[in-house]
């Protein structure tokens, strides 16, 4: 009775996690949140495999953990080369911007405010 | 014990390509690195045709049990008529590429990067064609996609690594997806191989629940028409044999993966509702990629436009699925190897003439035809396979579909093949027409560029024609097996 309810919780918590994940992904405009809302859909879905562990109540299966295992690892990838990514762009987009107000600059030798940062 | 040795070999699929891959990782000099890539692809070719002719003469699926711990507990891997098929169009058009690639890259700074990343990629694709456990293929589909993000951002652009940012966020949640399916699956069944679910499966709430997750996922792999947004941008800002790769096989696979599941794994949970709007979704695809092949500005835009159209045609198979198995997978092998081969010419001539001119904005590409005809020779080659006109496999593939469309008494799929076949054929004379008319002023193209490294793309334009002229035999074959 206690491990039914257990494995209950894990997948209530699995749905909660995963409509916050959808929702971030789907409503930010922002790529760094994408990446972690990701990381958050990972989780729930890891919360599905752990109560799929609890099905039998008189032992514990040992095959979704080495999934789980998999997973992170996979996650830990995937996110290491997004945010490798990301990083390489928002340079990018910093060196044009830099080169652009330069540009402006020598133009009209005006002072113009400086945006510095805002990257899309 | 002949069949034993067979068995073994299937671990090779997977082995060697990985040993290149640290191979090319290892070693400095790119020279090495050329020599020890189109070697291995070579070999690889040998493998997969010797395992194929295996499969089709003894009418029977090789199995190798991984380390002999049988499922449930272990890993299986199958090669069936499907998958052999699979695997040889992917030793063919990577050999091509492969020896493309020697001659392609400016700096060799991309090149030595290029070649473990692309090794990684092949790795893969061998993983998800033999793979028989639904938890290994999810492995494998993730290696895939880490690998094309990476080969998609080597190019260096500011557009490339966006589209390759964008390409690994759509490309992870399309693989959490699935693995959410292969949850729920598990959750339900307690098993992960292929065949144990099959016999296992039954129609309930839970099981639909997860070919829906895995559907939604796999649709966003494979660019399906609303899901296909991160395409164009991602194959047509990559370099040419990423492009190409890309285009002809890396979709391939995550339509593989997606079939297997509706129409052998999972089959009870298939209604005539479903296959019917994936279909729809199809046409769609077949008409808004047109379309926008047609308004496309760019050449690589364009034909990474037509793959989303071309993506139609296999969805456009499902509903006839279930009225007609067996022509129709005959039909859906048969298009998958005719636009593979056809599409990896097309990206790697395409690429050609956008290295020669340096840049590809169609509107500039006025009486190219003089001066890279090989290029332009190669292209028009593929666009009959694309378009499906007689001699080319493209021609049978979409014969069979129509053939099927008719026999199932669904005629409103016969009228969208026509529209398809008529809107390629807009799109891609579109090309041809500039390519042979003769510039206003005079040219202002200065090039002095050598298409000898196109000899691999001239030799998938044959293989699309080739394939259509023994149509007969090898449908046969496929259809005897399959």
């Amino acid at each position: 009775m206690i491990l039914m309810t257990q494995s209950m919780l894990f997948s209530l918590c699995a749905v909660i996690l995963l409509a916050i994940g959808l929702i971030g992904f789907l409503l930010t405009s922002d790529f760094l949140r994408k990446l972690l809302a990701l990381n958050v859909i990972g989780m729930a879905i890891f919360m599905v495999l752990i109560a799929a562990a609890n099905n039998d109540p008189n032992a514990v299966d040992p095959l979704p953990h080495a999934m789980v295992l998999t997973g992170i690892v996979v996650a830990a990838a995937g996110t290491a080369l997004g945010l490798n990514l990301a990083s390489k762009i928002v340079k990018f987009a910093r060196s044009i911007q830099g080169e652009n107000t330069a540009i402006e600059n020598k133009k009209s030798n005006a002072t113009q405010d400086s945006s510095s940062g805002q990257t899309d | 014990m002949h069949s034993s040795f067979y068995a073994i070999s299937i671990a090779l699929l997977l082995t060697l390509p990985l040993i290149a891959a640290i191979l090319c990782f290892v070693v400095n000099s790119i020279k090495v690195k050329r020599y020890l890539s189109v070697l291995f692809a070579i070999v690889l070719v040998f493998i997969c045709v010797a395992q194929a002719s295996y499969v089709f003469e003894n009418d029977e699926p090789l199995q190798l049990v991984v380390g002999e711990w049988l499922p449930p507990l272990g890993i299986k891997l199958v090669l069936d008529g499907f998958s052999s098929v699979m695997l040889l169009m992917t030793s063919i058009i990577g050999l091509a590429i492969t020896f493309y690639s020697t001659h392609y890259f400016e700096s060799d700074d991309k090149e030595s990067r290029f070649w473990p990343l692309w090794w990684f990629l092949i790795t893969a694709l061998f993983g998800v064609f033999v793979s028989s456990d639904i938890f290994n293929t999810y492995i494998m589909l993730e290696l895939l996609g880490l690998a094309s993000v990476s080969l998609i951002a080597i190019q260096g652009t500011q557009k490339a690594l966006q589209a390759s940012y964008q390409y690994l966020l759509v490309g992870l949640l399309g693989s959490l997806f699935y693995l959410l399916g292969v949850a729920i699956i598990y959750r339900t069944y307690g098993v992960l191989d292929n065949e144990l679910i099959a016999q296992l499966a039954q129609n309930n709430l839970s099981t639909k629940l997860a070919l829906a997750f895995i559907t939604l996922g796999m649709m966003m792999k494979c660019a399906l028409f609303p899901l296909h947004f991160w395409l164009p941008e991602a194959h047509s800002n990559a370099s040419a044999p990423v492009s190409a790769i890309l285009s002809a096989l890396v979709i391939k696979a995550a339509f593989f993966i997606l079939f297997k599941f509706w129409f052998e794994i999972l089959t009870p949970v298939v209604t005539v509702f479903a296959v019917s709007l994936i279909g729809c979704l199809g046409a769609a695809a077949i008409i808004y990629g047109s379309y926008r092949a047609f308004t496309a500005p760019r050449l690589k835009l364009l034909v990474a436009y037509s793959t989303v159209a071309q993506i139609g045609y296999l969805f456009v198979a499902f509903p006839l699925m279930i009225v007609t198995p067996e022509i129709t997978r005959t039909a859906v092998i048969y298009f998958i190897v005719a636009h593979g081969c056809a599409k990896a010419a097309m990206f790697l001539s395409a690429g050609t003439i956008q290295k020669a001119v340096g840049h590809d904005n169609l509107a500039d590409l006025k009486g190219i035809a003089v001066h890279l005809p090989l290029s332009i020779f190669i292209f028009a080659v593929t666009s009959t396979s694309l378009i499906g006109l007689p001699p080319s496999g493209g021609f049978i593939a979409k014969w069979l579909m129509l053939n099927n469309a008719v026999q199932a008494g669904q005629w409103w799929w016969v009228v969208t093949l026509f529209i398809g076949g008529l809107l390629a054929s807009a799109y891609l004379f579109r090309v041809l027409n500039l390519a042979f008319t003769t510039p206003e002023q005079e040219s202002l193209l200065d090039v002095n560029y050598s298409e000898k490294k196109l000899l691999g793309a001239a030799g998938l334009a044959i293989i699309t024609i080739i394939i259509g002229l023994n149509a007969i035999w090898l449908t046969s074959m496929i259809a005897s097996n399959a």
